[in-house]
């Protein structure tokens, strides 16, 4: 596990784990709610958002996730040559 | 002290995002048991331990901890319905607790995210281990109004019971408590070869490669294949998630031809307890949307004896 958080410091990181750590960012969850799925909970009698931090963002509270955001899981910028790579 | 016969219900991401059927399915089951569930408001991501804690440990065990500090300000034990949740949530819980320097420095970074200090005074529970031990079969008997007929190949993931050193729940090599469970619903439990691996979705694993993930899950299903189950049972919206697009991409891409329907615990307790089956949420599923789960209606003379 040093060994990964290691990597991670030299900015040995997938595109597609930067995206979920975005999604934390964004969104507090990995995983984003959708519009089928709004429309889905409301079909089954659930608040049409769970009561997370996402809701309160829609809500014009976005001060969790701006502190999320701003202290947690900090990642150092794509590499060059990585971004040369994914971008080929 | 906690209170009683009370949770913080820990939503997750899958579950609520995905899979909310199981979020209906959790609180019904929960209410018919007696027991109240509390909204853990302004809750993240656990955060999820496959990417998060290999990405950077401490800052995982942080954002873990402020949603500890949500439950511990409800003075509720949390609940959750997933293998990941319970892994990052159980495992961050406990070290805190014996950590005293891990806690300081938690807390001296919590409180950049808010009001938030972790004290290490609640437990973190699996809706699986609060039924197999807690309700038991012998309580949830009282409960059920029906029963399935089905066979089950069931699927208990991975941090559910691993590593057993910190769980502390059962054997990871044999378990038993979701098979002695459910057995009184109706349900008769398949074994099948590798049982207890992987599904191919945990560990970052889904995120990073789908095609590593597919070749983990294709063994898993093959083997499920051959004792031809009636349904899929699992204990986590991840694997849940795995097991439905899973078998949707080996249909589409390698010949398959799969149609297993996918049931977590809580749907199928639900069901059995008297919820309608539009509520269990089958026919949002990729599987087994026609899929009925019948069973018996438990008489009134029956209910008696």
């Amino acid at each position: 596990m040093e060994l990964r958080n290691y990597a991670t410091k030299l900015g040995n990181i997938s595109p597609s784990h930067r995206a979920v750590v975005s999604y934390l960012k964004n969104f507090g969850h990995a995983v984003p709610i959708n519009d089928e799925i709004r429309k889905r909970r409301i079909e089954l009698g659930l608040e049409e958002l769970p009561p997370t931090a996402f809701k309160f963002k829609q809500e014009g509270d976005d001060k969790d996730l701006k502190n999320i955001e701003e202290h947690m899981f900090e990642l150092p910028p794509v590499k060059e040559d990585k971004k040369e790579k994914e971008e080929a | 002290m906690v209170k009683e016969n009370t949770f913080a219900f820990f939503l997750g991401c899958i579950m609520p995002n995905r899979y909310p059927a199981i979020e209906k399915s959790t609180k019904f089951v929960m209410d018919k048991l007696g027991y109240k569930l509390l909204d853990m408001e302004r809750a993240t991501c656990c955060p999820a331990p496959g990417v998060f804690r290999s990405f950077n440990k401490f800052d995982w065990m942080v954002a873990a901890a402020r949603n500890l500090c949500i439950a511990e300000q409800l003075d509720a034990d949390i609940l959750t319905v997933c293998n990941g949740c319970f892994g990052t949530l159980q495992e961050v819980n406990k070290h805190l607790k014996q950590n005293e320097e891990h806690r300081e420095m938690v807390n001296e970074k919590l409180k950049l995210l808010g009001d938030y200090e972790y004290k290490g005074t609640i437990n973190v529970r699996h809706i699986a281990e609060v039924l197999g031990y807690e309700i038991g079969p012998w309580g949830i008997e009282d409960h059920i109004v029906r029963k399935v007929n089905v066979k089950a190949a069931i699927h208990y993931g991975c941090h559910f019971l691993k590593p057993t050193r910190i769980r502390e729940i059962e054997s990871s090599e044999g378990p038993t408590i979701i098979e002695d469970f459910v057995e009184v619903l109706g349900v008769e439990s398949v074994r099948f070869k590798e049982q207890f691996t992987c599904c191919g979705a945990g560990g970052g694993v889904k995120a990073y490669s789908g095609d590593a993930s597919m070749t983990i899950f294709g063994e898993k299903m093959k083997n499920i294949d051959e004792v031809k189950p009636d349904i899929i049972l699992d204990i986590c919206p991840f694997c849940h998630l795995q097991f439905e697009t899973g078998q949707d991409y080996l249909n589409k891409n390698k010949s398959c031809n799969y149609n297993y329907p996918v049931i977590h615990i809580s749907q199928l307790v639900a069901y059995c307890m008297g919820m309608d089956q539009e509520f269990v949420g089958l026919q949002y599923q990729l599987m087994g949307q026609d899929f009925i789960f019948g069973g018996e209606q438990i008489t009134e003379k029956e209910e008696a004896a």
